[in-house]
């Protein structure tokens, strides 16, 4: 078996003791790597209905089989475990130079076990391990470009990849991430929390191994071909101008999120845009490890109160921060997406929990009191503070917002969860759904909660495969959601980037084929198709464990009740009926009964019965985690 | 009468134009598109006239609804139109 090293690393935090196991050819086959390797690891070995922040909770690395190889964004990795934001399966995956370290370090995934006595980070040099203490050098006192830094200094080398904490998840905020490379985040569903919750501050990797292929000589060609096209005209909008060309073009579709997701279209939109960023701030442009695109857009901010503020600036942090809060201030901007990145939060959640602050703080659900000062939409310089007072926990306002949106509308009440805008407590992306309906069906089914990237389903929408403002056609809308999901699957158990995920002319037949041409195991199109399934099907089930229900499948309140009052997308809403006509519609396609549960011809059909019980699966609703001060 | 055509993000750069205004008496998206293939990095990036084709990536609103939901080139355009030609369209 090429591609895999077919290792891992099994760490008992509490004790110190590290195993070092094998991975069978069977295992990789099924699992594949990334969200599949995540998922059987997180089903097997968490104890059901488990504290997430507990011990008990295990938080697994790992990677696919590309890293390290010449294929076009290979060189990411995946964090998973049970989400202390959600309550249910949690995932986040990043890109850089983590993924390649790793594998050249020959480590396919590393699990990590109970709680270290002590702040410690864990070096993986080549097949040495070592756990180091670090309460005295990083933990508390360096953020995580800092810690990056102290790490690669420490071991005289700049390859090192490092993924790390901040304070954020120090104290375990429910939104915390992981940075690596200063720019790119685990991002989603608060994997940074559990680290805290571990006392593990950085995993860093330094490999010098080399890295075979089963078939070198068809993959080198196959590689060099695909390098080509993804430098073409599939991927000329993320190197361009960047994913931030998104806020006029969803402007121009009235489905930009604004003020908390109550408008579709923004007044200073152009301020916060692509052609705005690239003609003012935009100072460099970088690329991952073995990705010839470079999407990351590099602002800095050469003067003003944010002078020196630097970030790669996307379009999801551009929303988030931006017209989500009302705020046009580039600037400002900027040095919220730097504080996020270091203190490690999430851009995407943190954007949206603090728009639901400040519609709280308008309608005297949060206080002055509580905050501390006024909190309003538009207000760039109370926004960074605020994005501050989250990673650092140090109001009461910093900390109930720290929940996430559910937590701290579950804590506040008053009406609150109405516009609190997540999905099963995760935050919402940067799309008005009310004026993308087939991807209102796929952000709320999506497996970690409130999600594009589970699947694409607001493509269908755009392209205009349906008509974005009915409701119609629901098979044919979730025959198109359930196969992108599947394909999203096996996308992000690779893993590899979804940016280059039109450069496979032939989709997961052609991607089949490299994968057999590096790993040695021959599969098909359809052999991964299935898979993809099994693996989604398999996170589904994690949830109704956890406690998840059908009313975890519902939108935010909002998108039922506020009619979009202005644009291009004025006066749409979800009906909720018909809604839940596409939801039903949805589970019969994917072999679950009424409540969203998996029958037991579908648990037969994806190899899932010889270890998930159909008893385990009806929802017990008081297993389900809630985050809480 | 008179619509806005609007070219977005790479597209606008490419064809050295971002917004136009061109005068329309009942005519349809086809007239307007043969209209501006008279640029050749319009007939290269968006639509081709010998085929009647739009190229590849190429997504065209009318007033914020694609046209593939309403009726395609034929689609008739009318008064104050707002014409959004995208390429190529997509998330992030």
């Amino acid at each position: 078996m090429k591609g895999y090293t077919g290792k891992v690393a099994r760490i008992n935090l509490a004790t110190g003791d590290i195993k070092r196991e094998e991975i069978s050819e069977e295992f990789c086959r099924n699992w594949i790597g990334g969200y599949g390797m995540g998922i059987k690891v997180v089903w097997d070995e968490v104890p059901a209905g488990c504290d997430p922040l507990s011990p008990d909770n295990v938080l697994v690395f790992n990677i696919g089989p590309f890293p390290g190889t010449i294929l076009p964004t290979s060189s990411k990795y995946g964090v998973f475990a049970k989400s202390p934001l959600t309550g249910l399966f949690g995932m986040a995956i990043s890109s850089g130079s983590v993924g390649a370290q790793m594998r050249r370090a020959g480590w396919n995934m590393v699990i990590l076990e109970k709680k270290a006595p002590e702040p410690v980070y864990i070096m993986f040099d080549n097949d040495d391990i070592q756990i180091q203490p670090c309460s005295e050098t990083l933990w508390g006192k360096k953020d995580s470009w800092e810690t990056e830094e102290w790490i690669r200094h420490h071991y005289h080398d700049e390859r090192i990849g490092v993924s790390s904490i901040g304070k954020a998840g120090e104290i375990m905020v429910r939104i915390a991430c992981l940075t690596n490379d200063r720019n790119r985040q685990a991002g989603r569903t608060g994997m940074g929390a559990v680290m805290g919750s571990k006392n593990v501050k950085a995993l860093a990797f330094r490999g010098t191994n080399s890295v075979e292929v089963a078939h070198p000589k068809e993959f080198y060609k196959k590689g060099k071909e695909l390098i080509k096209i993804s430098m073409g005209p599939v991927t000329i909008k993320y190197r361009d101008l960047g994913t931030p060309v998104n806020v006029l073009e969803f402007q121009k579709l009235g489905i930009l999120p604004t003020r908390n997701f109550q408008s579709g279209v923004f007044e200073h939109a152009f301020d916060v845009s692509g052609e705005k960023m690239a003609e003012t701030w935009v100072v460099k442009k970088a690329a991952c490890s073995q990705c010839p695109i470079g999407c990351d857009h590099l602002v800095y901010i050469k003067d003003g109160p944010y002078k020196g503020a630097v970030a790669s600036v996307d379009y999801e942090c551009s929303f988030s921060v931006g017209s989500n809060c009302g705020i046009w201030d580039m600037p400002a901007i900027t040095r919220a997406i730097e504080l996020c990145d270091r203190h490690t939060i999430d851009g995407i959640s943190a954007g949206v929990c603090v728009s639901f602050a400040m519609e709280a703080f308008e309608n005297n659900v949060l206080t002055p009191e509580q905050v501390g000062y006024d909190l309003k939409f538009g207000d760039g310089d109370a926004m960074v503070r605020f994005i501050e007072d989250i990673c650092l926990g140090r109001t009461e306002a910093g900390k109930i917002i720290g929940l996430g949106s559910r937590g701290a509308a579950n804590y506040l009440g008053q009406n609150s969860m109405h516009y609190a805008m997540q999905v099963k407590g995760l935050e919402m992306p940067g799309y008005v759904v009310r004026g993308i309906k087939t991807a209102a069906l796929g952000f709320a089914v999506a497996i970690r909660g409130g999600c594009h990237l589970r699947n694409g389903a607001y493509q269908f929408d755009i392209k205009g495969d349906f008509d974005r403002f009915t409701q119609d056609k629901p098979e044919e809308r979730v025959k198109k959601i359930i196969n992108m999901e599947n394909d999203y699957a096996l996308i992000d158990s690779y893993i590899i980037c979804k940016f280059t995920r039109g450069i496979y002319k032939n989709g997961v037949d052609e991607q089949a084929e490299v994968y057999s041409m590096v790993t040695g195991i021959d599969v098909t199109g359809d052999d991964l198709r299935t898979r993809g399934a099994a693996i989604h099907n398999l996170a589904k089930c994690y949830n109704l464990r956890e406690g998840a229900t059908k009313a975890d499948d519902y939108l935010p309140e909002r998108d039922y009740t506020d009619p979009l009052p202005e644009g291009p997308s004025e006066g749409q809403y979800i009906d909720r009926d018909l809604y839940t006509v596409m939801l039903d519609a949805y589970y019969s396609e994917r072999g679950w009964d009424s409540d969203g549960v998996p029958t037991q011809e579908t648990l037969d059909k994806y190899g899932l019965s010889s270890f998930v019980n159909l008893d385990d699966l009806h929802p017990i609703e008081e297993r389900r985690y809630m985050p809480c001060l | 009468m008179s619509i806005k055509i609007n070219a977005m993000s790479e597209l606008g750069h490419y064809l050295g134009w971002k917004q136009k205004e061109v005068s329309v008496e009942n005519q349809t998206i086809r007239t307007i598109l043969i209209d501006l293939a008279s640029q050749e990095q319009f007939q290269e990036k968006v639509y081709d006239p010998v085929e009647d084709a739009l190229r590849a990536g190429v997504v065209i609103l009318v007033n914020g609804r694609n046209i593939l939901q309403l009726e395609y080139l034929d689609t008739i355009l009318s008064e104050n139109t707002d014409l959004t030609i995208y390429y190529p369209l997509g998330g992030g």
